[in-house]
């Protein structure tokens, strides 16, 4: 089990040697990361295979701590945990993660900034298997924030880019709200136990030396670390805006890393949260309502990646749903197929934006299947597992989800999953029709200045189109069909180094979900419960047969609308209308937020600044050096030099002193005292 | 007797200050290489110090003791236990690599020279001082260098800045010798001598008083809000090298003050007054950072941050608690690195753009990579982030204040939030966006802003990956000092939260 060691290190190791050493030759850097995470990714499946092995018969896990700091009372550990868990989500974040580093070495060539990717892709995956491998709350926290500066670091590559600077900036200050509280929670525990060790915390829950309100604040606080992390509501705000990032940062934070984070580490810490009824509901209800938002939101996002980014939002809620409603496995058992399932969505988004000149709007392609069929099928395997159709990946675990919700008398919360699961098929396909099928937009990137040519100058993705109107794009840009050839015969075939990850990642997301097949011996609940107590019962017919449905019909509504479309404009916008503007304005939450922060934080902030500069140092500091002037003015008259001023002092002194001597006889005595 | 190793760490800058002094004026370049090769023999020490400080045996250590003025039991008592071997390494780094920082000046080399290193000197001596006396001595002889090199080197306002940064420091002094004399005549023992007035037991009226007025005295310094006016204005003022041990070393001063003589003679007093302090700690903390947050010129808004960073030293005081304090007196080492590199770095952008108003810059991270990476190591430093030595400090000081000062601990944590708003705001502004026209021709970091970049850096990281190394030195320097304090039960009562509900 030392083997653990490694899979932590051996990314960090890659970070060093690229940081130090090997980062002129940008080349040697790809390859240190790509075979560091491959060979952190054979150590994850060893210690899987072992401690499956292990805990065959009875709960398996082992820990070793390296003593780290000692603060007066305060002990602090460095330590890993191994535990079924732990070795599963080693295996699809190494896992994942290395596809996407073999896939970037084709998706990042010729960046100037290549070197510097890659020490950051490999820091990204040393922290969040910090968080994966970590037995205790405050090493979770440290690798928390780690994880929260890598996607700053990613997410801002581009940082000569105002939009992508100010993503990084969003991501990283949004997900510290939740950290904020993820800290006070932390402290809290250590108040209420003495130590930060995950078996000392449930220790405690279960010896009830926590005080039972205790219980649901450090629930609660911990959990607002997962909300910031996980993008879910009121912090979801942050995840679109990450999409300025390039797309395999974008695959890994949103299969592998950062946003699986949140959700783990509920399901790590999850005695925490099962201690408090209230807690629970809070996790539910978060997540239900996320993933509602999320699912509407991503229906009217005319941006590729922005729509898979919302998908993600909506299926991390339905983790969270599952673990607040109980469904421990199934929640779980969802990360670990959406690792495999998300991550093929977004390279074969990168895949299509690489082939087709960098370029991200759907309305903007259009029949692109017959240049590129591997991507075209695999986005098409992504998009089955993503609905949750069987025998895909996404469904056994979806399933799971919704049968966990009704069985724990949930039904608002197993209604809404449905529904969500309704949205989630007509976005899906929304953006596999509009890519794949239909007619091809007259829209050519050769017309617009930045075709093949500047693929290999590390400015990929620069064009910034905001969020543009569809229907404003509609025909108005027709190009001559010469220009519109030569643009066709630009796109070019997936090299080996994209081809490779987007098969394999299908091949898991067509076979993975059979590991949860209930016929299968013991299946993936016998390694991944809590306590004994969860009762899985298989399948529960209705549920799958009424989320198939509802699944088939959101696909054949797409096909209705999509699928037969002549024109490059939504034809959801006129059906819907306002509530259409109400999805794709993402429910003005951003607009509500920046105008909190300037009405209040950067008011109150400019505020305070003229105080400072006005009250504080013109008034009182400059005001007490303006007395300090004025006192010695006065004083100096008192020594002007002029003999006749003195004498005149002289002389009212000593009137005043001849009066008060004359009237206060005992006074006289005393004068009388002095004068002798 | 042994080697003075102590007092050649504190006297090594002020030999360099003489040797300068004899060289003429001209020979620029033999002035600066002497500079550092006297702050460099005081780095070296001082990393000797930290290593061969005997954790096993505690206390002070490196003795030298000679009489100096016996009729009023002075002497020259110079020592290190481990707060003191700690702050002389941030003293030393400090100094070593502000001589690197002022490479680039080119007016009266050679004043600007002795003035720097008659500070850094002055400034370890207070760290290494175990008498009261020369104590007070060391930190009034640094009021005099910190005045010439705003007044002559500085920019901005330097003349007002020069004399507010004076006048307040000066007032501060007065009153910290009234406390010192005070304390002296009614402890009565004749001695100065801070380990023996450490013992006497002054009776509680006594404490409640002195400490009371040492704490203003020093709180100047700190500076605790609503005595920090001089500190933006100085800070700005000063050169990039005066800046940079201004908010590295010399704000420590009077943190270090407290805690070494306001808090180890008087600890009941102290117990009075921490409510009170943990209040002014939290608007020093917020206060600052919204502050900060409303600057438009970089070096202010530094200088703002500096002060919101030591409200978690004050907080820290204030819990009395050993992690509280342990965290408080790391945070000194902690920001003033991290400051130091801040300031440094503002002052190397500014020496390239001509301009510290932050929107005016922008994309300089196209032409200096290696200052863009370092601008922004130093802005994750100060958000506090995990992997830099701050996180250690702040979280050792939330993790002891929070059971102390629940609301006040809390409120302070929320600095984090503001300070991640502005820090990164700024590295967004400066070095990230598109680069303007007007700064395509930057040039990167030369060989000397190397040597300060990754000194610090390197020192930031590592303590951030290993603080053991000073958090136990600085714990074993608390022991002592917190013997005097009673043993506290905080606790937090959550009952008000009740309706939230229970255990299943």
């Amino acid at each position: 089990m030392e083997l653990a060691w490694w899979i932590l290190f051996l990314p960090l190791a890659a970070f060093l040697i690229i940081s130090l050493v090997t980062w002129p030759n940008r080349k040697l850097s790809g390859i240190v990361t790509v075979t560091a995470i491959g060979l952190s990714a054979v150590c994850a499946i060893t210690t899987l295979v072992r401690v499956l092995a292990r805990s065959q018969h009875e709960a398996y896990s082992w820990e070793a701590v390296w003593h780290w700091l000692t603060v007066g009372p305060v002990q602090i550990d460095f330590g890993i945990l191994v535990d079924p868990l732990a070795a599963i989500m080693a295996v699809a974040v190494t896992v994942v993660s290395f596809f996407i580093q073999l896939y970037s070495t084709a998706y990042m060539k010729g960046d100037e900034g290549y070197s510097r990717y890659f020490a950051f892709m490999a820091l990204f995956t040393f922290s969040m298997l910090g968080i994966v491998l970590a037995n205790n709350f405050l090493m979770i926290y440290v690798f928390w924030e780690l994880v929260g500066l890598c996607s700053y670091l990613l997410i801002g590559y581009w940082y000569f880019k105002p939009s992508a600077a100010a993503a990084a900036k969003k991501a990283f200050v949004v997900t510290r709200f939740g950290d904020f509280g993820f800290l006070l929670g932390v402290l809290l525990l250590f108040y209420y136990v003495g130590g930060f060790g995950y078996g000392q915390v449930m220790g405690a829950i279960e010896a009830g030396s926590i005080p039972a309100v205790g219980v649901t604040v450090c629930a609660i606080l911990v959990f607002c670390g997962a909300i910031g992390k996980s993008a879910q509501f009121p912090l979801h705000v942050w995840l679109p805006d990450a999409m300025e990032g390039p797309t395999p940062v974008s695959a890994l934070i949103h299969a592998a890393t950062m946003v699986a984070a949140g959700v783990y580490m509920v399901a790590r810490t999850y005695g925490l949260f099962f201690a408090s009824e209230h807690a629970m509901l809070v996790v539910a209800y978060i997540g239900g309502i996320t993933a509602f938002l999320a699912a509407s939101m991503a229906m009217a996002q005319s941006r590729m990646k922005r729509i898979i980014a919302y998908s993600t939002c909506s299926h991390l809620a339905y983790m969270m749903m599952a673990l607040g409603v109980g469904g421990y496995t199934a929640g779980v058992f969802h990360l670990i197929m959406h690792c495999f399932f998300k991550a093929l969505l977004f390279l074969c988004a990168g895949s299509v934006m690489m082939l087709y000149f960098h370029e991200e709007n759907i309305w903007r392609m259009g029949g692109l299947y017959r240049f590129m069929k591997l991507t075209a099928i695999c986005m098409i395997i992504a998009g089955l597992s993503n609905v949750g159709l069987f025998p895909f990946a996404g469904f056994f675990s979806k399933d799971e989800i919704l049968v966990a919700a009704k069985m724990s008398g949930h039904m608002d919360l197993y209604i809404l999953g449905t529904l969500v699961a309704f949205f989630t098929a007509i976005y899906t396909f929304r953006l596999i029709f509009v890519v794949f099928f239909g007619p091809r937009s007259e829209w050519s990137p050769v017309a617009h200045g930045h075709g093949h040519d500047d693929h290999d100058h590390g400015h990929h993705e620069l064009p910034d189109i905001g969020n543009p109107r569809p229907s404003k794009i509609n025909l108005s840009e027709a190009v001559n069909p010469v220009e519109r050839a030569r643009s066709d015969r630009h796109l070019g075939k997936e090299p080996w180094t994209v081809a490779v990850p987007l098969t394999v990642l299908a091949f898991f997301a067509v076979v993975a979900g059979f590991v949860g097949w209930p016929g299968l011996h013991g299946g993936f609940s016998s390694y991944i419960h809590f306590g004994h107590g969860e009762h899985h019962a298989g399948w529960d017919m209705p549920t799958v047969i009424v989320s198939h449905l509802v699944v088939l019909v959101g696909i054949g509504i797409a096909w209705a609308i999509y699928g037969k479309r002549k024109t490059a404009a939504d034809p959801l916008t006129e059906m819907l209308g306002p509530i259409f503007r109400l999805f794709e304005r993402k429910y003005y939450f951003d607009e509500i937020y920046l105008w909190f922060i300037r009405k209040f934080v950067d008011a109150g902030a400019a505020v305070l600044a003229w105080f400072e500069e006005n009250i504080f140092t013109g008034v009182f500091a400059n005001g007490i050096g303006a007395l300090l002037m004025e006192t010695g003015r006065v004083l100096r008259l008192f020594q002007s030099g002029w003999v006749q001023r003195y004498a005149l002092i002289l002389f009212l002194g000593m009137l005043v002193l001849l009066v008060i001597v004359l009237g206060e006889p005992s006074l006289t005595v005393a004068v009388g005292g002095v004068i002798k | 007797m042994s080697f003075p190793v102590v007092s050649a760490t504190v006297f090594a800058p002020l030999a360099g200050a003489l040797i300068i002094s004899c060289i003429p004026a001209s020979r620029k370049e033999v002035i600066r290489w002497v500079a550092a090769v006297a702050t460099g023999i005081s780095f070296i020490l001082s990393i000797y110090l930290v290593l061969a400080y005997d954790l096993s045996a505690g206390g002070v250590q490196f003795i030298e003791k000679v009489d100096w003025l016996p009729t009023f039991g002075i002497k020259y008592f110079m020592g290190a236990d481990g707060i003191s071997v700690v702050l002389l390494l941030l003293t030393a780094i400090v100094g070593f690599t502000g001589v690197f920082a002022s490479w680039g000046i080119q007016n009266r080399v050679k004043e600007y020279f002795i003035t720097f290193l008659a500070l850094t000197f002055a400034c370890a001596g207070v760290f290494a001082a175990f008498d009261l006396f020369l104590l007070f001595v060391f930190f009034e002889l640094a009021v005099l260098p910190k005045y010439v090199l705003i007044a002559v080197w500085g920019s901005t306002k330097k003349e007002y800045a020069a004399m507010k940064l004076a006048l307040y420091l000066t007032l501060g002094g007065a009153i910290i010798l009234l406390g010192i004399l005070c304390l002296y005549f009614v402890a009565g023992l004749n001695t100065m001598d801070i380990l023996v007035l450490a013992q006497h037991s002054f009776t509680h009226q006594q404490q409640v008083w002195l400490f009371a007025l040492l704490t203003l005295g020093f709180a100047v310094q700190v500076p605790i809000v609503p005595l920090h006016s001089w500190l933006p204005d100085a800070h700005t003022g000063a050169p990039t090298a005066g800046s940079m041990i201004l908010a590295g070393v010399v704000m420590k001063l009077g943190a270090y003050g407290i805690i070494r003589v306001a808090l180890w003679f008087f600890p009941e007093g102290a117990v009075v007054w921490a409510p009170l302090i943990a209040i002014f700690a939290v608007i020093c903390v917020v206060y600052a950072a919204f502050v900060a947050m409303g600057q438009k010129d970089l070096k202010y808004m530094i200088a703002n941050s500096s002060i919101s960073h030591m409200g978690y030293s004050v907080l820290g005081i204030a819990a009395l608690s050993v992690a509280s304090l342990t965290g408080a007196v790391f945070q000194f080492f902690a920001h003033g690195i991290m400051a130091a590199l801040n300031f440094a770095l503002a002052g190397m952008t500014y020496d390239r753009t001509h301009t510290r108003i932050m929107a005016a810059m922008g994309g300089l991270a196209k032409v200096m990579p290696v200052l863009a990476i370092a601008f922004a190591i130093g802005a994750l430093a100060s958000v506090g982030l995990p992997g830099t030595a701050s996180f250690w400090a702040e979280f050792s000081v939330f993790v002891g204040s929070f059971p102390v000062f629940p609301l006040w601990a809390i409120l302070s944590i929320s600095g984090i939030v503001f300070t991640a708003y502005y820090m990164l705001r700024a590295v967004q502004r400066v070095y990230f966006e598109p680069l303007k026209k007007e700064y395509a021709e930057l040039k990167d970091a030369v060989w000397y802003d190397w040597v300060v970049i990754s000194v610090i850096i390197f020192f930031i990281v590592a303590m951030g990956v290993y603080p053991s190394l000073l958090m136990d030195l600085i714990g074993s320097g608390l022991e002592p000092i917190l013997a005097g304090l009673p043993e506290a039960k905080p606790a937090i009562d959550l009952g008000w939260l009740s309706a939230l509900g229970g255990v299943k």
